[in-house]
This record gives C-alpha cells, structure tokens and sequence, in this order.
C-alpha cells in the first residue's frame, strides 16, 4: 500500500507519526481495520496530515471510521486546538454546511400501521418539506424575522409554534448556541438563508421514515432509555443543516482568514484549511456568526419535525401527542464547540472541530439532559438510503480518547461521478421499492449519487467504533420511505 | 487524474482565452445542480466585479452564481464574460441568460459552496485551465 506509514496501535486504531511530513504538530489517527484503512484514498490521509499541521491542535488530528477526503479536513475528521498554546478555529475544519446534523424522532406506531399508508406519508412529507436545488421554505420572513432565527435556534423556533417545549430539552445545546451575532453575518449570507428555513437541501441530505431492524436491537437496556421500544417500532429521521446562511459564513470568514495568514504568521498547507487564533477578534467574530448559522440549523430541523407532526396528524387523524412523535436526540457533525478536556494531566478549554463527526458524550456528562445522564447520549448515524442508520450510544472512552466524538455516517467508497457511473437513479428507484423502500427524490441523478454502494458498510464502520469503545451500538434503523433533493 | 476529493465535486475547465474559462466553469457549475438544456434562457442578469487578481476573480464570480441560485432562486445556461485590467484590478462584466428554478427543469444536486481546497486557474500553452472543488 502506498502512502503514509501506518503504524497499528490496535486491530481499529492506527497512527501516522509527526514525523511523516513537515510541519505536522501531532501525530495522526485513524480508526479502522485493515480492510477499512485499504479502501481509504490517498486525500484523506493528505488532508488529515495537513490538519495536524494546523496551529495549537492538542494530541492527535483524528479520523474516524466513516473518513473520507472532502476539502480541509477530512470529512470524519476531529480536532482540538488549545487558544492558551496558539490554538485556532478554521472555518474550513467546520464546513460550509454549518451545523449539519441528524434528529431522531420516535413514535409509538408500528410497521404494520405505517406500512400500508407510507406511500402517502412520503408523498405529503415530499410536500411539506421542500427539497432540492435552490428550493424555498413555507415561511414569509422578513430579515428581521430571520435574525431572530439566526440568534434563537430551535428555541426561536418553538416560540414562533413549531414544535413543544419538551423538545428543546433533547437537542445538544438545548437548541440555542448562546454567543449568536447577526452583526457578524453578511448581507450576502443573510439573503441567500431568508427563505430557506424548513428546507432539506440535496445531495445527501434526506427525511427518512424508519423501522428499528429485526435482531438488531445490540443494547436492549439502553434502548428503552433512548425511547425505543421494541424491533418494528417506526421512527424518523431528518439529515440537513444551516442551508445558504451557513454556506456563505463559512465562505465569507474563508477569505477573510486568507488574507490574514501572513499577518498571524501561519503557513498553511491548504488555504480551505485559513484559520485564526481563537483569541483574536477574527476568530471570535467567526464563532460568533458560525454559532448565527448553527442556529439557523437548529431552526431548521425543528420546523421539519412540526411539518412530520403536521404530516402524521393528518393522515391519521390523531393528535402528534397521542401517536408518540417526540424528539430522540438532534446532534450537531459539523461544528466547532469550546469543551473542557484533560490533557496530560491538565484540564484545558480546547475548541474541538468536528468535521463529519458527531459528539460522543459518555454516561454522567453534565452537558446532557437528565434522561441519558446513565446511558451516555444518544449519537445518530445516518447511513445510506439502502443500507440503513445506526442509533448509538457516547462512551467515556470518547471523552478520553476522541474528544468526545465519534463517526457520523457510512463514508463515501467512490466519488459522485463513479456512483453516477455504476447506478442509474431509475433503476435504483424501482431496486428499492422492490426491497420495500419507497422514495420521493427531486433528482434521479441525485438518487445515483447516494446509492449503497457509493457508501462503506454502515454495520462495519459502527461496529469499529464500537470495538475502540468509542459508541456503543445500540439499534440498527432500516428505512422505509425516504424523500430528497 | 488524482482524485481530489470523494465527498464533494471536482471541475476541470480549459479554455483557449480566460473569458472562455470564466464561461466554461460557470457551465460546468451549473451542470451539476441541473441539465442546462432544460433550463430556457427568459431572464437575463449582469455579474460584474472587480479583484486584484484573476483566481480570485474567478472564485467570487462562482459564488455569485450561487448566491443568485438561493437568493433569486435562478440558473443560468449561458454566460458572456468580458474581463479587462483597469490599473491595479482585474474588472468583470458577465451577461448570463437563464431562468427561474422550476418544476420543467432537470434539477440535480444543489452546490455549497466554492472551496479553496486544490483551487487553481492557470496559464498554459494553449490557454487556460481551472481545477474547482465544489462542496455539495
């Protein structure tokens, strides 16, 4: 195999040192086996490398399971930079789509009352919920409106009367990242987000109704306390995040750091990796608008869940109340949070990036909510449209070892433009409804570009991090309809 | 070709004049949110910006498309660009013809954003070329 050393800490875990390229401050990790690790394409093991070189970054520049290359960072990509030791934040090892996240909602109903009525839940959820390129959501804001969204989040969001009170309880953060400034965000960024709340997006972002898989309930104790209740309950689960506003703010302080690089005397091997010292005024102005498009996700994914109440209320004629529709978890895969670890010894307040990788906070971890104070949190990975999701569980190990982080999704085996290569969105259509899967997609080209076989093995990846004690599996998810862009 | 990213979308352009590469990347831009036969040209914009230097001129045109795509919700199929240096600036002026996002059109996969990641646009022998990652 070509490439950097790897040298095996254990049969999931392998390390590139410093010394493989010049300018690394840390050695790198990558979580996974020897098959995993061959299937891995030279960028990621570029782009990981060029992260550890980045200033003040504590430990290791890790990648987990599911990495692969994007542009910056690796997607799967985790790492922590200590402002006391020259730290950064780089917009880049966040990504554009600010706040990308998933949200698992349950219910109380079964495959046996969903089944028979799903094509007509997918076709009104297809409805409610706009997908696809350039599309618009319900809402008439004015940008007034819309910086209320910016700085309040999924709070906001509920007091405008999408959604319940309860809610807010069981999204990281509570649903509102605290230091918003919409003084900080462009006009730019403001007018390509206004009317986009309660939008999907495309390529793979997507609603999914769900069933908990049959034998694949791992951790049945744990299961219960996440609310689920048994193989065949139906549950749903939403992959989007900070639309255009989120867009916009990563390009706009992108360039902004570029044109500070020499300034901050830094040299950088990959200007989408520009960044600035956490203590500079650069640097919080980007947290405090990051943090305005991270709200805007938050916004966004609980307008859809109050569509999905909308949707179900309606064709069952029951209350969202008495059908069980009520939030998992909402967790964040692309954000940059200040969070206290221990560092050889020390306790340091580092600013932990996670770049298609999601938090892993294990059992007593005040940050989370009193129901998963024994269990850990609940981590959601969303796995391809054919091949399912996981519904794990955050371990201390995590805290330890990754910064409290693990994997966010399967992983990508080949570009776009292999999997348009090798399937055909019609074919892929009828192959899935065949299977039981039902879906509404804005694109067939787009269907192509998210097929299984694009993705790693979502039961391989998982089951890593599950080994390296990184998350807990706790339920396989299959779906059963899907709509995107 | 060394890939550069399995994420997100790679564009390679040449063109023999740097106006054909200003038109050509915004073609292949578009080609990947929706096929550009499908969209009529009814409405016309004009894109014009100035940079201190060509890439960067380069970079902020495509953006522009993108936001004209959120903010206007609109796509374009051609696009005529004119560049010319005035003193210390690389001046744009780009007429692009298109439509309103509808249910007519092919539509594919929406763009992000343009990264900086590999992003490149040089002077060749027989012209110019671009390398554009895409995030998607």
């Amino acid at each position: 195999m070509t490439g950097p050393p790897l040298n095996k800490i254990s049969d999931v875990l392998w390390e590139i040192p410093e010394s493989y390229k010049k300018g690394m401050n840390v050695p790198a990790r990558v979580y996974a086996d020897e098959e995993l690790l061959k299937g891995m394409e030279g960028a990621v093991f570029d782009q990981l490398t060029n992260t550890a070189c980045l200033p003040g970054i504590q430990k290791y520049a890790l990648c987990m399971a599911d990495g692969h290359s994007g542009y910056g960072f690796p997607v799967g990509g985790v790492a922590a930079f200590d402002p006391e030791e020259g730290g950064v934040i780089s917009p880049g090892g966040v990504g554009f789509d600010i706040n990308c996240g998933m949200r698992l909602i349950k219910t109380n109903m079964t495959t046996e009352q969903v089944m028979p009525r799903i094509k007509n839940i997918v076709d009104e959820l297809f409805k409610k919920v706009p997908t696809g390129v350039g599309c618009k959501g319900f809402l008439k804001l004015s940008e007034k409106q819309f910086k209320g969204a910016l700085t309040g989040g999924a709070r906001w969001a509920v007091e405008q009367g999408y959604g319940w009170e309860k809610d807010l309880e069981f999204i990281e953060d509570k649903g509102i990242l605290q230091n918003a400034d919409t003084t900080k965000v462009s006009q730019t960024a403001i007018k390509r987000g206004v009317n986009q709340l309660g939008t999907l997006g495309s390529g793979n972002h997507y609603l999914e109704v769900q069933i908990v898989t049959a034998g694949k309930i791992y951790d049945s104790k744990i299961a219960k306390k996440f609310g689920i209740t048994g193989e065949d309950q139906v549950v749903l689960m939403i992959h989007c995040g900070s639309r255009g506003v989120g867009h916009q703010i990563c390009s706009d302080y992108t360039k902004l750091f570029n044109t500070k690089q020499k300034e901050y005397n830094f040299e950088i091997p990959d200007k989408q990796l520009a960044c600035a010292p956490y203590n500079s005024k650069d640097a919080q102005d980007y947290v405090k608008a990051m943090n305005c498009g991270a709200n805007m996700a938050l916004a966004n994914r609980q307008i859809i869940m109050h569509r999905i109440r909308e949707v179900f209320e309606k064709e069952y004629r029951e209350d969202a109340e008495s059908l069980g529709i009520e939030l998992i978890y909402d967790v964040s895969h692309n954000i940059a949070k200040e969070e206290n670890y221990k560092i050889d010894g020390k306790n340091k307040n580092l600013i932990v990036h996670r770049k298609g990788a999601t938090r892993s906070f294990g059992p007593e971890n005040q940050e989370l909510p009193k129901k998963y104070q024994e269990t850990g949190q609940p981590v959601i990975v969303g796995g391809s449209m054919e091949t399912g999701s996981y519904l794990l569980a955050g371990t201390r190990k995590a805290e330890e070892e990754t910064f409290g982080s693990t994997l966010h999704g399967s992983g990508r085996t080949m570009s776009r433009t292999q999997a348009r290569k090798e399937a055909k969105g019609e074919k892929l259509y009828s192959d899935m409804l065949a299977k039981g899967i039902y879906i509404k997609a804005r694109s067939m080209q787009g269907l192509a570009e998210e097929a299984g076989k694009a993705y790693k093995s979502i039961d391989k990846v998982t089951e890593i991090m599950d080994t390296a004690g990184i998350s807990k599996r706790v339920c396989a998810l299959r779906p059963i309809g899907n709509i995107k862009g | 070709m060394k890939e550069l990213t399995r994420a997100d979308e790679e564009i390679h352009v040449k063109g023999k004049t740097i106006e054909e590469i200003f038109e050509n990347a915004a073609k292949a831009l578009t080609e990947i949110m929706a096929n550009t036969k499908t969209i009529r040209s009814r409405k016309t914009e004009n894109i014009t910006m100035r940079e201190k230097d060509e890439e960067e001129l380069l970079f902020h045109y495509l953006e522009d498309i993108l936001l004209l795509k959120d903010s206007e919700q609109i796509l374009f199929k051609k696009f005529s660009c004119t560049i010319k240096k005035e003193r210390a600036y690389f001046r744009l002026h780009c007429t692009a013809k298109g439509d309103t996002i509808n249910k007519k059109q092919e539509l594919r996969t929406d763009v992000k954003g343009i990264t900086r990641h590999e992003f490149s646009l040089a002077k060749t022998r027989k012209g110019w070329e671009a390398t554009i990652v895409v995030d998607v």
